[in-house]
């Protein structure tokens, strides 16, 4: 049985922090994080009395709380049981050995399914280990139940969020509608990475209804637009995927919970005057509409949006309300977690070989700290540069591909530049011109016919 | 050589791996975009080393093609920069491909927008300081017609100007001709010697059979702008028409705005409904107002009754009643989403522990 959420997919570094979050919201802020406890385990701690297992049993005295997280799915029920348990018998001696006292109740936390027989050995294990405490095991199952009964967890996670899981979380006829749109985004956010402008955007987005994610290219505004999306999509809101503002009066339904997201909304690669003026005409108006069920989301490069307020009537719109400070979400400056989290969620989540998978994690610090890291870039030497890697390779290569690596990050356009010149055919060039010529988003059908229009022209 | 190419969906197939995406929406159908826009920066700055391909895409380029190179008029010559976004163009050899392709396609039969557009673009073109456009009496028109945005300005103002334009393009509405009209007048004026549109008579002619605010609006920027013409199709038989109807509009309207005035509302969803037909109703009003007194001042016609009850009503409506503020539930402050790793926790993960398990 599958679990609501993909839980398997966070990778450990991010379980560990979900069942963190999680823990401070059931037992109490005064849990501390995995690894706070003096004896250096990595176990969280809480000392006092807390509403669990059930609002009505509560258990009081020492806690102690662990984690077992597991990335395989697809291996055999008894294969799994053996794996928990031999991890587990290990735990206890450690335990034993590291702590002067047992503490009053046990918690073991996985993201695994635990069958009834699993969970019955786990306890004998336990108490035949002189334990005489409460135990207690949470697997997969109850963290998704907890994530149901606190969605700002879950928010915080958008990740977790699988395309089969949008349709039983949100009622069937605004999946239809939205469907396009979260098809397109939902298997991206596997990588996707929280970061401080995304929780930034996100209270912003509750206190105003209005928030406007500002960066240079590449800097990933488009994916946290996207993922508060999501995230919304799952509190069920409509969501709209607007280009115009005229759009959006046409989809308002005052009776409806409705998100609108403006990607790029005044231009994408240049401020768009029309655009531009169309927003500024219609802004006010929107904004009247927008409340608790009606949410707008602005993405724009940083040039674009400052041509904008200065080229139309959008300053004096923001220089009245809520004032562009107010609304406005700087993207781009990543910590070092940040960006290796999503160097680590982009390896983790590709077809690499086992090989180029190796020459990452070799490389992961001075990629993280690459001068020229950006969000797209990592995709790109995912998806692009290292699937190249099929075999083993030599010191010699390993060495060779490491100056591949910051090559391409110094220069990614040099690779395309290459595919363009030597692997693309006059069809394909063709038909990116089209496409370069014709501006953004650009509806199929038109792009058809300047397509045909250019190769019986030239 | 044409069976060389690939159809349409098997060149999109090839494509959208490694530089395309589509995304399908239920109600706007597919659409096509780069990967990342990044891709879209690179295409043009390889394009910079490219002469031919240029060459082939100026002479191509669709009308939002070509409003996107008149955009980087202002940066001709320069190489590309991180802030220019669009095709540069080069040299007096591409301006002059350029021109000749502004020609075409606004002679060409295309949508009354793209029309528009291509001349927005073109009034971003006008000589400016401090971000105004300066008067065209303040700027040396003579050189200005030499430098680029000079001669695109020109390509595109003698273009529309052609008899071509109008008899290629017969099924614009006047409203549509009217914005078209205003952007020509703005951009006239730079222009030595000032061009002249061929078949403004034609179009006046139009006018008498449209709807009297679109029609009074062309008749004053006749009055304004081609005063000869004006003289020759405003008669004192078609004001008197317009003045009739003129005030069934003013009655029409301040029927609706007494309406407004006296409803009252409901709850909140109610009270927005209301006020959005209150806005929209204001906006047409004080334009319909504008046009009249307009029209009042040069048509030697009296003000009617009719007019002073409406610019009263106008000056004394109030918008509907916001309802009693319902206190909006306050929503709760999160205070457990944003989790927080501590100095033990950023001590534990190393990158190195992080990406073990890979």
């Amino acid at each position: 049985m599958a679990l609501k959420y993909r839980l398997t997919t966070l990778g450990w570094y991010n379980f560990e922090i979900l069942i963190q979050t999680l823990l401070k919201a059931i037992v109490g802020p005064g849990v501390t994080s995995f690894g706070g406890s003096k004896d250096g385990g990595r176990d969280a701690t809480f000392k006092g009395e807390a509403p669990f297992p059930s609002q009505k049993t509560r258990w009081e005295g020492k806690w102690i709380f662990q984690v077992k997280y597991s990335d395989v799915e697809a291996v055999s029920e008894s294969a799994q049981s053996k794996r928990v348990l031999d991890s587990f018998r290990k735990e206890i001696n450690n335990i034993k050995q590291r702590r002067r006292s047992w503490p009053d109740n046990y918690i073991l936390i996985i993201n695994l399914i635990l069958s009834a027989t699993l969970r019955d050995k786990l306890r004998k294990e336990f108490s035949g280990a002189g334990f005489r405490g409460n135990f207690h095991t949470i697997d997969g199952r109850e963290v998704c139940e907890f994530l149901d009964i606190y969605p700002q967890v879950r928010r915080s996670f958008p990740q977790l969020i699988g395309l089969a899981d949008i349709e039983k979380i949100i009622n069937k006829d605004l999946y239809v509608r939205s469907e396009a749109f979260v098809s397109d985004l939902q298997p991206k956010l596997i990588t996707f990475v929280v970061t401080s402008q995304y929780f930034k955007a996100h209270d912003i987005l509750r206190k105003h209804h209005f928030v406007v994610l500002d960066g240079p290219p590449e800097s990933g505004k488009s994916f946290i637009g996207g993922a508060i999306t999501l995230a919304y999509a799952c509190e069920e809101f409509e969501i709209f995927y607007t280009q115009e503002p005229q759009e959006i009066f046409r989809a308002y339904n005052a009776s409806h919970k409705q998100l609108y997201f403006a990607d790029d909304a005044v231009g994408t690669i240049i401020f768009n005057p029309n655009l531009g003026d169309h927003w500024s005409r219609e802004l006010p108006g929107i904004i009247r509409k927008l409340d608790k069920n009606h949410k707008l989301i602005w993405t724009a490069r940083h040039y674009i949006l400052q041509e904008a307020i200065d080229r139309t009537k959008l300053r004096e719109y923001i220089d009245n309300f809520p004032g562009i400070h107010e609304v406005l979400v700087e993207v781009g400056d990543l910590t070092l977690l940040e960006r290796a989290l999503i160097l680590y969620n982009h390896t983790k989540h590709s077809d690499l070989s086992s090989e180029a998978k190796k020459i990452i994690k070799e490389h992961a610090l001075f990629i993280s700290e690459h001068p020229n890291f950006t969000p797209e870039r990592i995709r790109q030497l995912t998806k692009l540069v290292l699937p190249e890697i099929k075999r083993e390779l030599s010191l010699k290569e390993k060495q060779e591909w490491f100056k591949k690596i910051d090559k391409f990050l110094k220069n990614p356009s040099e690779r395309f530049y290459k595919a363009y010149r030597e692997a693309l055919g006059t069809s394909e060039r063709a038909m990116l011109i089209a496409l370069l010529d014709l501006g953004r988003s650009v509806n199929k059908d038109k792009l058809r016919s300047e397509y045909e229009r250019r190769i019986s022209t030239i | 050589m044409r069976d060389e190419y690939l159809p349409f969906e098997q060149c999109l197939d090839r494509l959208k791996h490694s530089f395309l995406r589509v995304t399908t929406h239920e109600f706007w159908g597919s659409y096509i975009d780069f990967q990342h826009p990044s891709l879209r920066d690179m295409l043009l700055i390889l394009l910079q080393n490219e002469p031919t391909v240029r060459r082939q895409y100026i002479l191509l380029a669709s009308p939002q093609g070509l409003y996107d190179i008149i955009q980087g008029i202002p940066f001709f010559g320069l190489s590309p920069t991180d802030d220019v976004h669009t095709l540069i163009i080069r040299d007096e050899e591409e301006l002059d491909l350029l021109c000749g392709r502004i020609r075409n396609v606004i002679t060409d039969t295309i949508p009354a927008n793209d029309q528009s557009q291509l001349l927005n673009s073109a009034v971003t073109l006008l000589p400016r300081k401090n971000k105004k456009i300066i008067n065209a009496a303040d700027v040396d028109l003579g050189r200005f017609l030499k430098s680029p945005s000079g001669k695109v300005i020109d390509a595109l103002l003698q273009a529309l100007a052609n008899e071509n334009t109008y008899r290629n393009n017969l099924t614009y509405k006047l409203s549509n001709w009217m914005d078209i009209l205003e952007k020509f007048y703005q951009l006239a004026p730079y222009i030595v010697p000032v061009p002249h549109l061929s078949y403004i008579t034609s179009l006046a002619l139009q006018m008498r059979e449209t709807d009297i605010l679109d029609g009074l609006r062309f008749i004053y920027l006749l009055s304004v702008n081609e005063p000869i013409v004006f003289k020759q199709v405003f008669s004192q038989k078609l004001a008197q028409q317009w003045n009739k109807s003129l005030i069934t509009k003013l009655d029409e309207y301040s029927g609706e705005g007494e309406y407004l005035d006296n409803i009252s509302t409901g709850d909140k969803y109610d009270y927005e409904e209301k006020y959005s037909a209150y806005v929209n109703w204001k906006e047409k009003a004080e334009d319909l107002l504008e046009l009249a007194t307009i029209f009042y001042s040069f048509s030697q016609i009296q003000q009617p009754d009719e007019f002073s009850a409406f610019e009263d009503l106008l000056e004394n409506i109030s918008p509907p009643q916001q309802p009693e503020e319902e206190e909006e539930e306050e929503e709760e402050e999160d205070t457990t989403y944003k989790y927080k790793t501590d100095k033990s926790d950023k001590e534990y993960w190393t990158i190195e522990r992080l990406f073990e398990d890979l």
